[in-house]
């Protein structure tokens, strides 16, 4: 694909419109806005972490709309099914009279999935979703689906209420490309969201792209350029989450597992989503610092001391990538 | 990388970091060597270290360029510069130039885009990397020197040992130089096997006075030598002969400069030693005297010739008959007699005089024939020898010379006990000892002899004290 530096400029400009427009409706949030945007046009899926109430749901209807795809909201229950996702076969009648098993495609075939408060849901329900994630397609009664293009899940845990949750396996949080958390609204940010809502006056968003141009962007990050040196950076970085192989003290006495080539996958990604963003057909240093924390704070595990004394998971990425390589100071 | 404007920045930083990296390199490298030194001055304190001055300068500098040339493979290349530069640079443009293929789509707008930035880059780069000293290492190694210069200043005991021996081996390394110089010199094969079985010997040496003790052993051996190949009528016997005596000669001057060297750092060397080298030094005065006296004939003969040419000599020679001692007994005295210008003991005796040819001399002392002694003024002229050389010792071969005329003189007696004393006339021996080495001593001042022969004659007076 021959790709030019103006092609890079121009969909920079599209995302920022696309995150202005955003910003019309979400008050704050920022930063989840815009690992959103990162984990869609990386072509990889993101999971919120937040308090109920916070707008989790509102941010991901809003960017759907205004990327103009489809979107579908599950609330994860313990008796949620995984048909209920994915949808099933029934025995139909047409209009011959003759009887046929017919596809009714469930939520997950929406191009934005907002998986809410997955780790409610039981692990079997929660791996039909993870293997559509994983796979882009899904598979009932043999007969094997693919999933709309672009495809998006945005799930949700809520850190507190853990009574009665499933939590996702560490392997399978490894499926989405990076963890955001949803901080509490700053005061001026609730007064604001409360004259925008509370209101006659609606906003009326605009679609500033489409499924195809957001396929394109996609495809343009994947042409993001990386110096040799600067994956070396990356690589670094995600051995350093290692506490077998890190020379940081507090990661080898906090961290159980670290991370693996899969982080190194997303990080890349990431970086390179966020390069797109910025109009930049290259990867910088500061690239892969700035979507460090969101991609690797869900890879890593704590041990026991780790756990017992609350070590800060993003204090000690902040340490790896102090560690790890020089950023850039321009 | 193509950009002119690109290659003259990157050279420019990596010429500014392979400066800073010598600059810090050898702050560190100066405190190692400093470390080094004064390990091997600590050592020396502890234990007997000859030669640890040289060894601290070697360990230091020897640990400067091992220390230098085990850290060179950390000089910063090129790449490295390059990484420098494009920490200041935005986005790391100039090291994804740097790897971007030479036909990639987006080189040309890269380096259109990192040459703008370029220059502001280098600016901050230069702003930022400014560290060129090292405050840990320069304070170390201050330190470090001060350490030093108090363990120079104040010298342990066996670090003043430590300088005695070596002066010692450097001694004894100047006494195998003349042997090997001598060796070189020497056409002779009896002189090169002689002077070849001495090296060994030194070689052999643990001390500078064995070293001396068998120089002088290998030069009385050569003198006597000589003396047989000069009783030899052949041409070559002749010219060993006069080998042999050039590399006695020099030997015995060797030998003098070493006994020398020995008394100046306090170690006067065995009495037996010492006067074998006065020997050879009278020995060598003698061999002077006769050549002055055999010039200064010349020079009679000759009205042209000039006077000064024996002025000297002459001078120092033409003592009068000064305090006399009893000489040796040695058959040469036979010789002066028999050149009648001796009688049956030659007195020792020494008068400073200058002129030509010709000096008067004043002194106390008596002659005496026989075994005579005594006090009284004296004047005479000529040349005179007062010590005699046994020839056991290489002395020369005629040592007596006493070219003065005779005094008057009384003979004199000797009487054992209290006697009667009377100026000039008979004194106790036991007296007159005292008041005659006192005399003996202020001519030998006056004569400034060497320290080695002004101890020859106190040991003698010792020697006769205690008897």
């Amino acid at each position: 694909m021959t790709v030019t530096a103006e092609q890079f400029t121009e969909m920079s400009t599209k995302i920022q419109q696309v995150r202005e427009e955003i910003g019309r409706f979400i008050v704050g949030q920022e930063e989840a806005v815009e690992f959103s945007l990162y984990a869609i046009l990386s072509d990889g899926h993101a999971l919120l972490e937040g308090l109920p109430g916070l707008g989790k749901t509102m941010l991901i209807r809003t960017i759907a709309e205004v990327l103009d795809l489809s979107f579908s909201r599950i609330q994860f229950t313990p008796d949620l099914m995984p048909s209920d996702i994915t949808g099933t076969s029934l025995l139909e009648r047409d209009s011959a009279g003759r009887q046929q098993f017919t596809f009714r495609e469930g939520p997950i075939f929406s191009q934005m999935v907002l998986a809410d408060e997955i780790n409610r849901a039981t692990p079997k329900t929660q791996s039909a979703l993870l293997e559509a994630m994983g796979e882009k397609t899904v598979t009932v009664l043999g007969d094997t689906k693919k999933m709309a293009r672009p495809f998006f899940v945005l799930a949700t845990q809520n850190p507190i209420e853990m009574e009665g949750t499933y939590p996702l396996p560490e392997a399978q949080m490894d499926r989405f490309i990076c963890k955001i958390k949803i901080p509490s609204p700053t005061r001026d940010q609730m007064a604001e969201i409360v004259r925008r809502t509370t209101g006659s006056q609606e906003i009326q968003l605009v679609k500033m792209m489409d499924a195809t141009e957001l396929i394109a962007a996609q495809q343009l990050a994947k042409e993001v350029l990386i110096a040799d040196d600067i994956l070396m950076v990356a690589v670094d970085i995600i051995q350093q989450t290692d506490p077998s192989r890190t020379d940081l003290e507090d990661i080898k006495r906090f961290v159980q597992y670290g991370s693996g080539p899969r982080g190194l996958q997303s990080l890349i990604r990431t970086a390179k989503a966020r390069a797109l963003a910025d109009g930049r057909y290259h990867v910088s240093i500061g690239d892969l610092k700035y979507v460090a924390k969101p991609v690797l704070r869900h890879r890593m595990l704590m041990n026991y001391e780790g756990e017992a004394e609350s070590a800060d998971i993003d204090g000690l990425i902040g340490l790896v990538l102090d560690a790890a390589g020089r950023g850039n100071s321009r | 990388m193509d950009s002119r404007k690109i290659i003259v920045f990157t050279n420019k930083a990596n010429r500014r970091l392979k400066l800073q990296f010598w600059v810090k390199l050898l702050q560190i490298a100066v405190s190692i060597g400093l470390a080094a030194a004064l390990l091997v001055f600590l050592v020396s304190r502890l234990s007997v270290f000859p030669y640890y001055g040289f060894y601290a300068y070697c360990a230091a500098v020897l640990s400067i360029i091992i220390f230098c040339i085990w850290n060179i493979r950390h000089m910063p290349r090129r790449k490295q510069a390059i990484a420098e530069l494009d920490e200041f640079t935005p986005h790391n443009q100039l090291l994804t130039l740097t790897q971007l293929p030479a036909d990639h789509q987006f080189r040309a707008d890269l380096t259109a885009k990192t040459e703008k930035e370029l220059h502001l880059s280098y600016q901050l780069f230069k702003k930022e990397r400014n560290e060129w000293f090292l405050p840990k290492s320069l304070l170390i190694s201050l330190g470090l020197a001060v350490l030093l210069l108090l363990s120079g200043l104040f010298p342990a005991a066996a670090q003043l040992e430590a300088k005695e021996q070596e002066q010692e081996l450097e001694i004894m390394e100047e006494i195998v130089e003349e042997v090997q110089k001598q060796k070189e010199l020497a056409d002779s094969p009896l002189v090169k096997e002689q002077l070849e079985s001495l090296e060994e010997r030194l070689e052999d040496s643990e001390t500078p006075e064995e070293a001396l003790r068998e120089l002088v052993k290998k030069q009385k051996e050569l003198e006597l030598q000589k003396k047989e190949k000069m009783d030899q009528d052949s041409e070559v016997a002749q010219h060993e002969a006069e080998e042999l005596n050039d590399a006695s000669s020099q030997l015995a001057k060797q030998a003098g400069k070493t006994q020398t060297a020995l008394s100046e750092m306090g170690k006067p060397v065995a009495f037996d030693l010492q006067q074998a080298l006065a020997a050879n030094e009278l020995a060598e005065n003698l061999q002077d005297s006769k050549d002055s006296d055999a010039e200064s004939e010349d020079g009679s003969d000759d009205e042209s010739a000039p006077e000064s040419s024996s002025d000297g000599e002459q001078g120092n020679s033409a003592g009068s008959e000064g305090e006399g001692t009893s000489g040796s007994e040695s058959p040469e005295q036979a010789g002066s007699e028999e050149a009648g210008a001796g009688q049956g003991e030659s007195g020792s005796g020494a008068a400073p005089g200058e002129g030509e040819g010709h000096s008067e001399g004043e002194g106390q002392g008596q002659d005496g024939e026989g075994a005579g002694m005594g006090t009284g003024a004296g004047a005479g002229q000529g040349s005179r020898e007062l010590l005699t050389i046994p020839s056991r010792l290489g002395g020369g071969a005629d040592p007596t010379l006493d070219n003065g005329e005779l005094s008057e003189g009384a003979e004199g007696s000797f009487e054992e006990g209290p006697v009667n004393a009377e100026r000039g006339t008979v004194r106790p021996y036991q007296n007159m000892v005292g008041a005659y080495s006192d005399s003996y001593f202020s001519s030998a001042q006056r004569m400034k002899l060497p320290p080695d022969l002004q101890n020859i004659v106190e040991q003698y007076f010792s020697a006769i004290e205690s008897d």
